[in-house]
């Protein structure tokens, strides 16, 4: 019985260690896609979730100017022409970049 | 970040309040649309208070529990009974097999807390080893099911087989912790070690630049590290991520749960016609093991499965969250079956319960031997008879009680 007590401590230990350490970190995905519409003045860039790594869906999540993140269906036509415009901003803004 | 949330949605609701007319024709307007028609992401991470709790209190208990009774089944067959049976090769595995799930478990929560700092290769084998174990031990418990099925109903027929039953129980063994490792094998391959942001999400692009998640700000970014299913393209992951856990719930649940049900059913048909007066602890035994066996890994099952099913579907955010949690607390449930074990299989067996008596005895004694030798007489004299030997004769290590 006595030679147990050492495995079992340590396990304890671990255990016990473990409780100090505990931490607290979020992660959200979107699960649900928006029915409404952003209106494209408010948005300020986007993400891409995909389902090849934490998340179950494929979204787009919008990031408003007011900092808030909305979900998008990817295959609704208003969230791939508001990436369009976002990508042409960008461009033209790299090309003013490179003039100067 | 929160104040200035806090602040906007005052000047939305201020602002919706003096012009609601407005609201009904402009329904293109951001500032309203955001408390009607737009869905934001969803943390339904289990809240960490429960996960708190049931990780210390209730795990920890599972794990010493489940390593103590596990390591005394397997002292007992390393130092005091040399495996005989079909059974005592089954019974040694499970014990192994459940051995080093509970040193894997405590190890798997405590990278996870620290940011599974030793990298991916810690990651999945940490991960892989809990996967081979989860299956190759319910997998052999089916095994002792058939067993003794073979035993006691197919008793006649079954007697040349099991005359060789050590090579075959041995040759068994190897098949199931095979087929063990090939189904976690997705779990060795696609378990990696990775940094999510806030956001579960691969790139951001914002008006005036592009920034992978690595290299965010650290306004928003909160990123930390993580052990889960990573994918290169879209279609494996949508294979895998429903392949995976339906896999993990046929072999890892329904198959051993059809056949112990077939079993031991008719194990209990033949217990019940036999005139015995120790039958009544037979049936009792056979009861608790396929009811424990239900009782632990059936709601987990479940509710796995309405998850697989549901999978890549919309869900509110709060329907997302009691799935979660659900799992959480019928997962804890299922691990509680690893100490169960050793007291339904091995510590049930008059057998097994005098060889362990044995080492009470050899590590208490000396001076106490005495002590050991009456407790051990009167596990005899009780009349804790195999039931096995009284249902068909001798070879009895099998199924005693």
């Amino acid at each position: 019985m006595t030679r147990l007590t050492g495995p079992a401590l340590a396990l304890l230990l671990l255990l016990t260690v473990s409780l100090f350490t505990q931490e607290t970190s979020a992660l959200a995905c979107c699960r649900k896609y928006s029915k409404g519409v952003l209106n494209f003045s408010h948005i300020r860039g986007y993400s891409i979730q995909t389902i090849k790594t934490v998340c179950k869906i494929d979204a787009i999540i919008f990031h408003t100017k007011t900092g808030r993140n909305v979900c998008a269906n990817p295959a609704q036509t208003w969230v791939m022409q508001s990436i369009q415009m976002l990508r042409e901003k960008v461009k033209t803004m790299m090309k003013k970049n490179t003039k100067q | 970040m929160r104040h200035r949330a806090t602040v906007t949605q005052q000047r939305t609701l201020n602002r919706s309040t003096a012009d609601l007319w407005q609201k009904r024709v402009k329904m293109n307007d951001s500032y309203d649309d955001i408390y009607n028609n737009l869905e934001e992401p969803c943390d339904a991470q289990v809240s960490p208070t429960v996960q708190h709790v049931l990780q210390v209190y209730v795990y920890s208990i599972i794990c010493i529990l489940g390593f103590i009774g596990n390591t005394l089944v397997i002292l007992t067959y390393a130092f005091y009974k040399r495996t005989k049976s079909m059974t005592d090769v089954y019974l040694l595995n499970v014990a192994i097999a459940d051995i080093l799930f509970v040193v894997a478990l405590p190890l798997i929560i405590f990278s996870e807390q620290n940011q599974w700092a030793l990298g991916t290769w810690s990651c999945k084998l940490l991960r892989g080893i809990y996967s081979i174990n989860l299956y190759s031990g319910i997998l052999l418990l089916a095994c002792i099911s058939l067993d003794r099925y073979l035993a006691i109903v197919q008793a006649r027929r079954s007697f040349w087989l099991r005359s060789r039953t050590l090579v075959y129980s041995y040759l068994i063994c190897a098949v199931v912790w095979l087929k063990a490792f090939l189904l976690s094998l997705p779990t060795f391959i696609f378990y990696e070690h990775y940094e999510v942001g806030e956001l579960g999400t691969e790139y951001s692009y914002y008006n005036d630049e592009v920034t992978d998640n690595s290299t965010t700000d650290g306004e928003e970014d909160k990123s930390h590290y993580v052990c889960y299913f990573r994918f290169t393209n879209n279609d494996t992951a949508q294979h895998m991520k429903r392949l995976v856990p339906s896999a993990q719930m046929a072999v890892g649940f329904f198959l051993p749960l059809l056949i112990m049900g077939f079993c031991y059913s008719q194990v209990l048909f033949v217990l019940l016609r036999a005139r015995n007066f120790q039958r009544h602890k037979a049936v009792r035994v056979v009861m608790t093991v396929v009811l424990v066996f239900i009782a632990c890994h059936l709601p987990y099952n479940m509710v796995l499965l309405y998850d697989t099913i549901t999978i890549f579907f919309q869900k509110e955010c709060s329907e997302e969250r009691t799935i979660k949690l659900v799992l959480f607390l019928t997962e804890s449930l299922a691990f509680l079956h690893c100490c169960l074990n050793p007291l339904l299989y091995a510590f049930v067996g008059v057998n097994f319960r005098n060889h362990f008596c044995k080492i009470v005895e050899d590590v208490w004694c000396l001076g106490k031997r005495y002590i050991g030798a009456r407790r051990s007489s009167r596990a005899n004299s009780d009349g804790y008879y195999s039931s096995r030997r009284s249902v068909e004769g001798e070879n009895a290590t099998s199924f005693t009680m």
